[in-house]
């Protein structure tokens, strides 16, 4: 037992060694405000209350028979709305990437065992980097985490210098 | 899927001109219907199998902890909404579902349209695109389109006094 925690202790302390080796990414320099990096958030928000209200519209028409048009016409209109808030879905998840004091910011959320949907990743529960790539030419990395979950980063998905970054992770944490 | 998306967009512009030459007397009010007919016929087809198309390589990208193509299938697919909800708002509608019909197709056109150039302006989407064949130029050309398609049936529309 006592030799498990010892060599836990060691695997954690090496894993925080490499992560403090992570510089900032994009550098100081380049930071841009919570408003500006959540921008898709709030166009899906605006987005969404736009055409709900035109939905109720449509959907009070329907009940109420007010204005004369076809129900059936309406009804198809009706029927194209949940691409809408699918897609809205999908955008308001979207953040953009950086990497501050060795905490990786996804671009978009994983699921982790303990806490559940997240942006945030420590680069300290890196345990294991594995270069990917996509059938479109994408390149990039697969970090495997200590609770067991995963975090794929993409190269299509990084300011200038993401690939220095990616190779980076992949001497720190690769196998 | 490109041919029916063609089609589609084909007729929408030709019911709108349809409309407005029969406002002057040019065409017969049938000609008109007929175009609107095959118009919303072929558009909602095509309208709806070219968005579940894209929400599903959006929700595949998605599970990929992909970002950057996610944008772009969303910009194109609102754009392709926004085209079915003005071919569809040009039959049977009236009054304020018409016109909330009408604005929603904006908004939606003028927010693919921004997404779409703000995400295809990026260098590695134009790495890509640069080994694609012809679909870009047809993204291209409905995201870039939509919006003018979509204010030009609002006009016409209110030109026409089907809001009030």
């Amino acid at each position: 037992m006592g030799h498990r925690a010892y060599s836990d202790e060691v695997t954690r302390s090496s894993t925080s060694a490499r992560a403090a080796q992570v510089q900032d990414f994009p550098s100081t320099a380049g930071i841009v405000s919570s408003w500006f990096r959540k921008r898709y958030f709030y166009l899906a928000i605006i987005m969404s209350v736009g055409m709900s209200t035109a939905a109720a519209v449509l959907l009070l028409d329907l009940v109420f028979r007010q204005s004369g048009s076809n129900p059936w016409v309406e009804v198809a209109i009706l029927t194209l709305f949940p691409f809408f808030y699918g897609f809205m879905y999908l955008l308001a998840r979207v953040r953009d990437f950086y990497v501050r004091r060795g905490v990786l910011h996804l671009p978009i959320p994983i699921r982790r065992p303990a806490i559940g949907r997240t942006w945030e990743v420590p680069l300290s529960d890196v345990v294991k980097a594995t270069r990917i790539a996509h059938e479109d030419g994408d390149t990039g990395v697969l970090l495997q985490l200590n609770d067991g979950a995963q975090a794929r980063l993409w190269l299509g998905d990084m300011p200038p210098g993401g690939r220095e970054l990616l190779e980076l992770l992949l001497r720190k944490f690769g196998t | 899927m490109k041919t029916l998306l063609a089609t589609a967009l084909s007729l929408t512009i030709a019911a709108i001109f349809g409309d407005m030459l029969q406002s002057v007397g040019w065409v017969q009010q049938g000609v008109v219907d007929l175009l609107k007919a095959a118009g919303l016929t072929v558009a909602y087809s095509a309208a709806a199998s070219s968005i579940a198309l894209k929400f599903y390589k959006a929700i595949h990208d998605n599970a990929l902890g992909r970002r950057s193509p996610i944008l772009r299938w969303i910009g194109f697919g609102l754009s392709i909404l926004s085209l079915a909800f003005l071919i569809l708002g040009t039959v049977g509608l009236r009054g304020v579902p018409l016109f909330a019909v009408d604005i929603a197709g904006m908004f939606l056109a003028t927010g693919g349209f921004c997404i779409y150039v703000y995400e295809s302006a990026k260098g590695e989407h134009r790495a890509a695109d640069l080994l694609s064949s012809i679909g870009v130029y047809f993204e291209k050309f409905v995201a870039y389109g939509s919006p003018f398609v979509a204010t030009a049936k609002a006009i016409d529309h209110g030109a026409q006094g089907l809001f009030g």
